[in-house]
């Protein structure tokens, strides 16, 4: 409101200034208005005098025709008269000797009149006694006026004559019969009766009237007051608009008031209205002397009418004949005059208006100018904030953050950054509620965080930037959904408080998505762990199994060619899949064992995470191709390695031949394999066992190629092998009476003309019903087949594919891959097996390999 | 000059802001390893300044602030944590603490809370 007021100052001072020049104008000009309103009061004193002449000229045209009988028609009059002295005279006798009268309206009923007392019977006797002469006298005039219509001068004569004579009649017996009616009236009670003798007297009042109308000054003298009382005002006015002196108002006006202005006739005065003026004096001076006349002659005799005169009807013939003549000139003059005060009135009052126009108009201006002002101002103040505006919307659009105000109740603001949709991937996000935005892509959790840590925000007791280390949004993953997927990001919010007065108003939150610097850092780290791996390679290469590496990496890269042409081999049938799975998880076995053989710790992680997959896709019922391509992944990751250690292979020994190394360093052959006593002393330690290794013959000279290819497979298998599934715990060992460390030995050696590595534990030996056992649990074979099996048939069921005594599955065993995959390899190699075993007392494996 | 309580249960870390708060402004009155012991010390000293840690025997920090609250509502108190619960650094704000900083912290961040604390 305060704002408003602040605002709107300058347009409510403008109107105030605005109306007090409008009222301040009005009251100086209320003078003027007087003025102009006494103005239009003599316009109208000049009309009335156009009107008198007229007036003055019918007044003298009725009073000729009445003189002049011949054009005045009577019948009417004498109709009426003639039936009003009859019904007087019935209704008189009525009520002196009683009888009905009957009333005018037909079907009321007639009154009965029971006849008068004396007294009543005796004044209405002296009425009749007056009346009788009167009343036969006019029925005698009607009668002759009745019979002989055409003898109008005869008839005018004789109604003169009865009417001369009823004169003092009708004077006296008209007042004595109202006097007896009033004093009769006295004693009657009859209501009716009363109504009737007061019609009487109205009848006789009538008649009196038509008496005077008809004959004596009475008739004549109003008729000659009625031409000279407008001749006396029109003279008198005239004379006075001339002298152009005060009037006092008539006392004849229509509407006398007492206290009335004079009226200002100042406006006559003027050279126009003067001429004007005179003119019609001239006219009117003629006029007036013959209307003088005329009245003169009147009363020189003495109010009575001489219907004779030769003088009086000449002399009001004259009259009006130069009335006929000039009347038009006079109502012209005086219409003249009228129209010619209307001007300088008009005049006047456009002097007014012109006033009050240009006073309103100057205020106008006044107020316009103001306004400009402050509309100047206002667009000035408004393209302040325009300005201010397109670069807050400007920032808005352009900004890559998301950035809103949130209230106290945490509502989002009605302008946000464009960015803040894009990042949360939604149409909408003004005036939404933040938390019942946020929770659904953010934690429960980190909601009532939030919530709590905005609390302290708009607490203005807590120091802001204080607190900032406790925003729990400061980083925080999100699952976004875009269009059809869900995308994880990562998003860091900022807040801030916008004071206002010192209060937390709002609080202005940014929004980034810190997807690429997480990953970044996640990638950095992972760079760093790679660091870290290509150190423990390259630790893994010092050491002196090194020259093994390029049997691994030749090895391994032969296999993963397996592999791949194993992956895309078009599969479709289950059984087919089937299969695919079993050859892809013993060639994936085999790398494990020889990169764990050579502390390749990330190779082997990596193909036990492609052996849990193969474990995955076992469990399946259905398989398709797509459930294929983790597993292509991990290969591809494998490969990769791969390239990896052989890079660093090459790097370290660089151009150096590696039997050169082995032979010029003169290196001990028995070191090129002490890399197999740690091995075992790993696998020992993950499975809680104690073992001894031993080994001969691994380094002899002379193997073919394939030979020494297989024999790090063949050596890390059976080493492991001989661990995991043949030497006992220490403690069952120390039950059995057996030292706690177990033995185990790898040999090669000369046989012929081929070779035979052997492995032997002094472990738990082979127990052979329960591998037979154990085959037909998981379905390796029927016990019908088993059945017909031999013990060393039995035994070599270790060997199949699927088949593991152990019960959990580890880096070193439990895949039942292990075995299969080394008679594959033997198999390959055109290599055969001997396996001879004794319960708890050990176990050998002889292979007889041709040295090709 | 302001007066500074020190309540923290390490030495260590008492010494440290011992050596480094700013001096020209502040002087410490009184040191305090455990909250019951910084209850007492606040009511004998009353200290403008208490500069908290969270993780205490006996009584706790946020416990300490909320009692330390109750005698004088105005006490000035600045956490300084070790942060790996954020939810502990909230409650002590709620409970009336008006400022946190994160240990580790350098001398700077020290001085710098302890004037923003004190100003108004």
């Amino acid at each position: 409101m305060l704002t408003f007021l602040k605002r709107y100052t300058v347009i409510i001072v403008s109107i105030m200034v605005f109306l007090l020049v409008v009222v301040g104008f009005f009251i100086s000009n209320v003078n003027h208005i007087y003025v102009t309103e006494s103005n239009a009061k003599v316009v109208e004193l000049s009309a009335r005098q156009i009107s008198l002449p007229h007036r003055i000229s019918k007044n003298l045209n009725d009073l000729y025709q009445i003189i002049n009988a011949g054009e005045f028609d009577f019948r009417e009059t004498i109709g009426s008269l003639r039936s009003d002295i009859e019904s007087f005279n019935k209704t008189l006798l009525i009520i002196k000797s009683g009888g009905q009268v009957n009333r005018d309206e037909v079907d009321e009923a007639p009154i009965a009149v029971q006849p008068i007392n004396e007294e009543g019977q005796k004044i209405i006797d002296q009425i009749l006694t007056l009346w009788q002469p009167y009343f036969d006298k006019s029925q005698e005039v009607f009668t002759a006026i009745s019979d002989n219509p055409e003898q109008r001068q005869k008839a005018k004569k004789d109604i003169e004559d009865a009417y001369l004579q009823a004169k003092t009649l009708s004077i006296n017996s008209v007042r004595s019969m109202e006097t007896s009616l009033t004093a009769l009236d006295a004693d009657i009670q009859d209501e009716r009766i009363k109504e009737i003798l007061a019609s009487q007297i109205a009848i006789v009042k009538k008649f009196d009237e038509i008496l005077v109308a008809t004959k004596d000054e009475k008739f004549t003298e109003p008729a000659i007051r009625a031409v000279r009382g407008p001749l006396i005002e029109f003279d008198e006015t005239l004379n006075n608009l001339i002298a152009a002196q005060e009037l006092k108002e008539n006392e004849e006006d229509e509407n006398p008031e007492e206290d009335e202005d004079p009226i200002d006739l100042s406006i006559f005065a003027q050279e126009k209205q003067a001429s004007l003026l005179a003119e019609t004096k001239t006219t009117w001076e003629a006029y007036k002397e013959k209307l003088n006349l005329l009245i003169f002659e009147f009363y020189r005799n003495q109010g009575v009418l001489n219907f004779d005169s030769d003088v009086l009807i000449p002399l009001i013939e004259d009259t009006l004949a130069y009335i006929d003549e000039n009347a038009e000139e006079m109502s012209n003059l005086m219409d003249q005059l009228t129209v010619v005060s209307e001007g300088v009135i008009l005049e006047d009052s456009k002097v007014t208006r012109q006033f009050q126009i240009t006073g309103i108009f100057v205020a106008l201006l006044i107020f316009l100018f103001i306004l400009d002002r402050f509309f100047v101002q206002l667009r000035k103040s408004d393209a302040e904030i325009q300005t201010l505006q397109k670069e807050s919307e400007q920032i808005f659009e352009t900004v890559d953050q998301g950035l809103f105000l949130l209230d106290k109740e945490s509502q989002i603001s009605a302008q946000h950054s464009k960015e803040l949709l894009s990042i949360f991937g939604v149409k909408e996000l003004a005036n939404k509620k933040l938390d019942n935005f946020l929770k659904n892509i953010i934690s429960n959790n980190d909601l009532e965080k939030l919530t709590r840590y905005l609390n302290l925000l708009f607490d203005p007791k807590k120091k802001e930037k204080l607190i900032k280390d406790l925003n729990p949004l400061n980083e925080v993953s999100v699952q976004i959904q875009e269009q059809d997927e869900i995308i994880n990001k990562h998003l860091r919010f900022g807040f801030s408080r916008v004071l206002a007065e010192d209060k937390v108003e709002n609080i202005l939150t940014s929004v980034s998505d810190v997807t690429q610097e997480v990953l970044l850092a996640k990638q950095l780290e992972q760079e760093s762990k790679r660091g870290d791996q290509q150190l423990q390679l390259l630790s893994t290469l010092l050491k002196a199994n090194s020259e093994l590496l390029p049997t691994f990496i030749n090895n391994s890269e032969k296999t993963y060619s397996a592999m791949n042409t194993e992956l895309r081999k078009p599969a479709s049938e289950p059984a087919e899949f089937k299969s695919k799975v079993n050859t892809l998880g013993m060639l994936i076995h085999k790398v494990k064992g020889e990169s764990s053989a050579l502390s390749l710790d990330m190779i082997t992680d990596t193909c036990h995470e492609f052996e849990d997959q193969i474990e995955g896709l076992k469990e399946l019922h259905q398989i398709d191709g797509n459930n294929f391509l983790p597993l292509t992944v991990l290969l591809e990751r494998l490969i990769g390695y791969n390239k990896i250690v052989s890079d660093l292979y090459d790097k370290v020994f660089k151009g150096q031949d590696l039997s050169q190394v082995s032979q010029t360093n003169g290196a001990a052959p028995a070191a090129s394999w002490s890399h197999l006593i740690g091995f075992a002393d790993k696998i020992a330690e993950r499975s809680n066992k104690s073992v001894e290794l031993r080994h001969s013959g691994l380094d002899s000279s002379g193997l073919s190629e394939k030979v020494s290819s297989a024999l790090p497979v063949l050596t890390s298998q059976f080493l492991r092998n001989a661990i995991v599934h043949g030497i006992e715990s220490e403690e069952e060992r120390q039950k059995l009476g057996k030292n706690k460390t177990g033995q185990v030995s790898l040999s090669l050696y000369q046989n012929g003309d081929g070779l035979i590595f052997e492995c032997v534990d002094d472990g738990s030996g082979i127990d052979t019903e329960s591998i037979a056992k154990q085959a037909v649990e998981k379905g390796l074979i029927t016990q019908e087949r088993l059945d017909k099996m031999s013990t060393i048939q039995k035994m070599a069921l270790i060997f199949k594919a699927g088949f593991s005594t152990s019960e959990t599955t580890d880096e070193d065993s439990g895949r039942g891959m292990g075995m299969s995959a080394v008679q594959d390899l033997i198999t390959e190699l055109s290599g055969k097996i001997l396996i001879s075993s004794k319960l708890n007392q050990y176990t050998k494996f002889s292979i007889k390999l041709p040295n090709t | 000059m302001k007066s500074l309580m020190i309540v923290d249960d390490s030495s260590l870390i008492r010494a440290r802001i011992q050596n480094e708060y700013n001096k020209d402004v502040f002087k410490v009155v009184a040191e305090a390893a455990d909250g019951q012991e910084a209850l007492e010390k606040y009511k004998e000293h009353n200290p403008d300044v208490v500069t908290m840690d969270l993780t205490m025997p006996n009584i706790d920090g946020v416990e300490t602030i909320e009692k330390i609250i109750e005698m004088d509502p105005g006490a000035c108190i600045l956490v300084v944590s070790a942060l790996n619960d954020k939810v502990t650094g909230m409650e002590a704000l709620e409970k009336g603490a008006i400022g946190f900083i994160n240990k580790p912290f350098t001398s700077d961040e020290l001085c710098e809370a302890l004037n923003m604390v004190i100003e108004d």
